[in-house]
């Protein structure tokens, strides 16, 4: 039911396909409500051909006849504003069925007196309907909400309008006329095809009707549904009061006659005034309630020992009549009227349950079958039989110990079987238990005041390294002992270097034997830092050269370098008295940029690599000695004064292979082992190698210069012992810091080798093994390979 | 004072700083090597811009007149490296920093390819030539033997010490990697070999560290016991 607006011509809704016109058989008018004859957009009722008015239903006649003498404000009405104003007809009879006295909102006059005339005419059955209504309305909020909603929305009491679930209500309505020439219905007691394929709830409401005209047995189900109830709900009616009124000739009589399943509202009508909410419980669910939680006060029958248990024999009579349909526990129930009621539900279908016969009640005993229902039957658990149920037994466990007759509670810890898995203990590997215990240790550590202030003292502990401080200042006595005692620097205790190495001994030869007519290039390719230990090479390198009559040209890719040169230079030139003739006897060609770049660049094109000199004084290449140079090859002599073996390697790898030119190499004892392969290789693209302080000294002695070590300067002259003694402390240093630290190695690998853990053993396992003849400890190992052959 | 006996002076009150390491790092050796580090890039800058900017500035305003008479090649090929050099010295400020991309890239990829190729004929080329023993072929009788000797341990310790350099194996309990059995002494004779190389070249910065340190001593020595009587002197003491 979608509720959206169809066209009148619509017999089915073209939004949902549901009905909108009633599918009324030939004479069946005489059937529907009075209200629905009064709409006007039935269209041309079928009712005015129909044979069906009988006179057996003259009330009925009588209200069409006023319904046609009704004022024309309802018939006329457009059709086109049916929604626009709200019809408390059309739910008005809808009201009356389900005891909603309350009065329709605002109806119109005409209205009121067509429903007044109505209520005159109407028999006295269908007043009973309305007759709560005056005596106490009940409140409209009582209507649900899905009743309400089509009152308010569907304002008009069309029938064609109408769903057919709303229909359904009608129809029985005016079927409660017994007259078997109304129409196509069947008999009355005969239910209506729809009704059978509507829910219990609805077949209910509308079942009851039928059976309206059943007066002579509406007496005896108000006795007979006494006795379905509890002592508990009994209790609850007035005993000192006079017994109230009888209520009026409600359905509800009916109801209780019919013995079906609405025996439990008409229990509850008979309980408490007709036509209020029935608050209490139904007797079928009353009669399940365990009478042990009923109030002591009102029953005084004794506390039952366990749920389930009867303890009214006399309600064990009833039960016998389906005692073989209800399972054995509500068998045992003590309620057995109300649960007779509802297993007569359960176990009748809804159609032949609706049929009211006056002996009804006498007839249950048929209901004892000693079968039960097939789709009962289906429903029990197979293997569970009445003989698996011991009604003696009694809990003895859980929340239900001390009760009788409770169901046995089979689990799986009850199971006969194989018993689970145990915890024997934690499988720990001897690392892992020693690991702990450190832990443990570090834990207790934490916690105990005495390592807090040991911790507290250790803090304020002078940290200072004095191994590093005692390592300078004996460097520094030793340094400065043949200052102090002159004795130390006696040739025979400390022999100058005299030896000349291979490559020492190449560079000697390669100076000597330069050409007086070809400068030499000399790079410096180190920093001042480096000064102290490359510049006695080099000085006494640039005075064999000053004084052989070669000149010298300076040059550097480092612009630290070119001040360097400069220096070294003027202290050759002063020596060999040259220091006036720069740019004859020497130039500085001063900063070459570039990197390796500047170096191909200045190996292939000098001249356009250095533009000036060191010292502003023009184009070097505008000397006469340099004029002819146009390529590194035209110096007979590239030396590389070098602190690192990379800046050597830059003219070896840019400038040599390119030039040919030979290269020879004053470099730091540091680059000596990179530096020698290439002296060594074949050809040698090292011709010579002046490596660290002693090799100068021994290159400056072979020169017989001797500047270093004759004593010429008495400065100079220690400086050779104090070089000496400063490697023999170093290496003596180097030995005792090597003993010691072995020494203190192997006294923390001594104890710590007791504690040495045992092989680890992989995979080591951490878990939960199962009690049984597998030992702890093979689960920790791993599977052994097998053996090859 | 003359001006010798004031930079003594100077460079033993650095030097004193600088060894005032010794007692830990202090604010003293901290403001030695800024000053280092500071004089260092001023000097560097200087050296730059006398030797190497002026210079090519010159020369490039030389030939304007060459360019202007109708000679314009001498000034195109100065004026290329200038103005590499304004679009390298753009890499200064973020926002014209991208404008000097193509000419930092032209200089590193020049000097990759220079550095490479150099390495290639200077040192890759020779050293295996070496190593095939071409100094026994040119030795004779006991030379050549030790020659001989020398290349075969040459080339023993070359393959051994890239042997030790095979990390490859099978992985280990512990989670570590272990070599094939038959690998580990030939790995350990390569560390030995390694080893020997390390301590020639430790032995070498030592020879080399303590002949600065030799001389900063005697400096030190000599300033104490020559110039510093001269400065009190000359300050009256």
């Amino acid at each position: 039911m979608c509720s959206k607006e169809n066209p009148d011509t619509h017999n089915v809704c073209q939004f949902c396909g549901a009905r909108l016109k009633p599918f009324i058989l030939p004479g069946a008018e005489a059937i529907r409500p009075p209200s629905d004859r009064s709409s006007p957009a039935a269209g041309p009722s079928p009712s005015a051909s129909a044979p069906a008015e009988s006179p057996a239903d003259d009330w009925l006649t009588r209200l069409r006849a006023q319904d046609e003498n009704r004022p024309q404000a309802d018939s006329s009405r457009p059709p086109t504003a049916p929604f626009a104003q709200p019809a408390p007809l059309d739910t008005d009879f809808l009201r009356a069925r389900l005891g909603d006295s309350a009065p329709p909102s605002a109806p119109t006059p005409p209205q009121e007196a067509a429903l007044e005339s109505q209520a005159e005419e109407l028999p006295d059955w269908l007043k009973s309907f309305r007759q709560p209504e005056a005596e106490e309305p009940a409140p409209a909020a009582q209507i649900p909400d899905w009743l309400e909603q089509p009152q308010e929305a569907a304002p008009e009491p069309q029938a064609d309008a109408l769903p057919d679930w709303l229909q359904s209500f009608g129809a029985p309505a005016a079927s409660a006329a017994p007259e078997p020439s109304t129409g196509g219905w069947p008999s009355a007691p005969t239910p209506p095809p729809e009704a059978a394929a509507l829910p219990d709830w609805l077949n209910t409401s509308s079942r009851p009707e039928p059976a309206a005209p059943a007066a002579p047995v509406e007496s005896a189900p108000i006795e007979q549904s006494d006795a379905p109830l509890g002592d508990w709900l009994n209790s609850l009616k007035p005993t000192g009061a006079p017994p109230p009124p009888p209520p009026p000739q409600t359905g509800s009589l009916t109801f209780e006659s019919s013995g079906s399943d609405m025996d439990y509202l008409g229990s509850a009508g008979a309980s408490q005034p007709a036509g209020g909410a029935s608050t209490e419980r139904p007797a079928w669910l009353a009669a399940l309630r365990p009478t042990g939680l009923d109030t002591p006060a009102a029953a005084p029958a004794p506390l039952p020992a366990a749920p389930f248990v009867s303890t009214a024999p006399e309600q064990s009579a009833p039960s016998a009549f389906f005692a073989d349909d209800l399972p054995d526990w509500l068998q045992t129930s003590g309620a057995a009227m109300g649960a007779k009621a509802q297993a007569d539900r359960m176990a009748t279908p809804p159609s032949a349950a609706s049929a009211p016969s006056p002996t009804q009640p006498n007839a249950l005993p048929q209901y004892g079958s000693t079968e039960p229902s097939q789709w009962l039957a289906a429903l029990r658990t197979p293997g569970l039989g009445a003989a698996q149920f011991d009604h003696d037994r009694e809990e003895s466990a859980g929340p239900l110990t001390g009760m009788r007759g409770v169901l046995t509670a089979e689990s799986v810890i009850s199971l006969v079987g194989k018993p689970g898995a145990s915890v024997v203990r934690f499988v720990v590997t001897d690392q892992q238990s020693k690991q702990a215990e450190v832990f443990r240790t570090i834990l207790s550590e934490e916690t105990t005041t005495e390592a807090a202030a040991a911790r507290a003292g250790r803090r304020f502990r002078f940290t200072y390294p004095v191994d590093r401080l005692l390592v300078a200042l004996a460097l520094f006595a030793v340094a400065l002992a043949p200052y102090f005692f002159p004795a130390l620097a006696s040739p025979t205790l400390l022999p100058p270097p005299s030896a000349l190495s291979p490559a020492l001994q190449g560079f000697v030869t390669t100076l000597g034997n330069l050409p007086v007519d070809k400068p030499v290039l000399v790079a410096f390719e180190y920093d001042p830092a480096s000064a102290g230990e490359l510049n006695p090479g080099v000085q006494a390198t640039l005075t064999q050269l000053m004084r052989a009559g070669v000149r010298v040209a300076a040059i550097s890719t480092r612009p630290a370098g070119v001040g360097v040169a400069q220096e070294a230079l003027d202290e050759a030139a002063a020596e060999t008295g040259a220091a006036d003739r720069y740019g004859e006897a020497f130039i500085n060609l001063g900063y070459l940029p570039g990197g390796i770049i500047g170096l191909q660049q200045f190996a292939a094109a000098p001249q356009q690599s250095i533009l000036f000199d060191y010292r502003q004084t023009g184009s070097p290449w505008a000397r006469p000695w340099l004029n002819g140079v146009n390529s590194v090859r035209d110096f007979s002599l590239v030396v590389v004064a070098a602190a690192s073996a990379e800046s050597a390697q830059a003219w070896l790898e840019q400038v040599q292979p390119s030039t040919g030119v030979p290269l020879a190499a004053i470099a730091s004892a540091a680059a000596e082992p990179l530096l020698y392969p290439y002296y060594q290789s074949n050809p040698p693209q090292l011709s010579g190698l002046v490596s660290g302080w002693a090799e100068a000294a021994a290159y400056d002695n072979a020169t017989g210069r001797a500047a270093l070590l004759a004593g010429r300067d008495p400065a100079l002259a220690l400086r050779w012992p104090s070089y000496a003694l400063g490697l023999l402390a170093s290496g003596l240093i180097i030995a005792i810091g090597a003993v010691v630290s072995t020494a203190l190695i192997l006294s923390e690998r001594r104890p710590a080798r007791r504690d040495t853990p045992l092989p680890p053993k992989a995979p080591p396992v951490v878990g939960l093994v199962r009690r049984g003849p597998q030992k702890p400890e093979a689960a920790s190992k791993p599977a052994a390979k097998p053996k090859k052959k | 004072m003359t001006p010798e006996l004031a930079g003594s002076s100077i460079a033993f009150l650095l030097t004193v700083l600088v060894f005032s390491y010794l007692l830990g790092d202090n604010p003293l050796y901290r403001l030695v090597l800024h000053v280092f580090v500071g004089v260092s890039a001023g000097y560097a800058a200087t050296v730059a811009i006398q030797s190497v900017l002026l210079p090519r500035l010159g020369r490039l305003a030389a030939t304007v007149p060459g360019l202007l008479g109708g000679d314009p090649v001498p000034f195109v090929f100065d004026l290329v490296p200038v103005v590499l050099g304004v679009l390298i010295l753009l890499k200064v400020s973020p926002t014209t920093a991208p404008y000097g991309n193509a000419a930092m890239g032209f200089m590193v990829g020049v000097g990759a390819a220079a550095a490479v190729g150099g390495a290639v004929s200077g040192t890759l080329f020779p050293q295996v030539r070496a190593s095939w023993g071409g100094s026994i072929a040119n030795a004779g009788g006991l030379q050549a033997l030790e020659a001989l000797g020398n290349t075969a341990l040459m080339l023993l310790a070359t393959v051994l010490v890239l042997m030790y350099f095979f990390y490859s194996g099978q992985p280990a309990a512990a989670g570590s990697g272990q070599r094939p059995p038959w690998l580990e002494p030939v790995a350990a004779a390569g560390q030995f070999f390694i080893t020997v190389a390390l301590a020639a070249l430790y032995a070498g910065a030592l020879a080399a560290s303590l002949a600065l340190f030799v001389e900063r001593a005697a400096f030190l020595f000599q300033y104490l016991t020559i110039a510093a009587p001269q400065i009190l002197a000359a300050l009256g003491f």
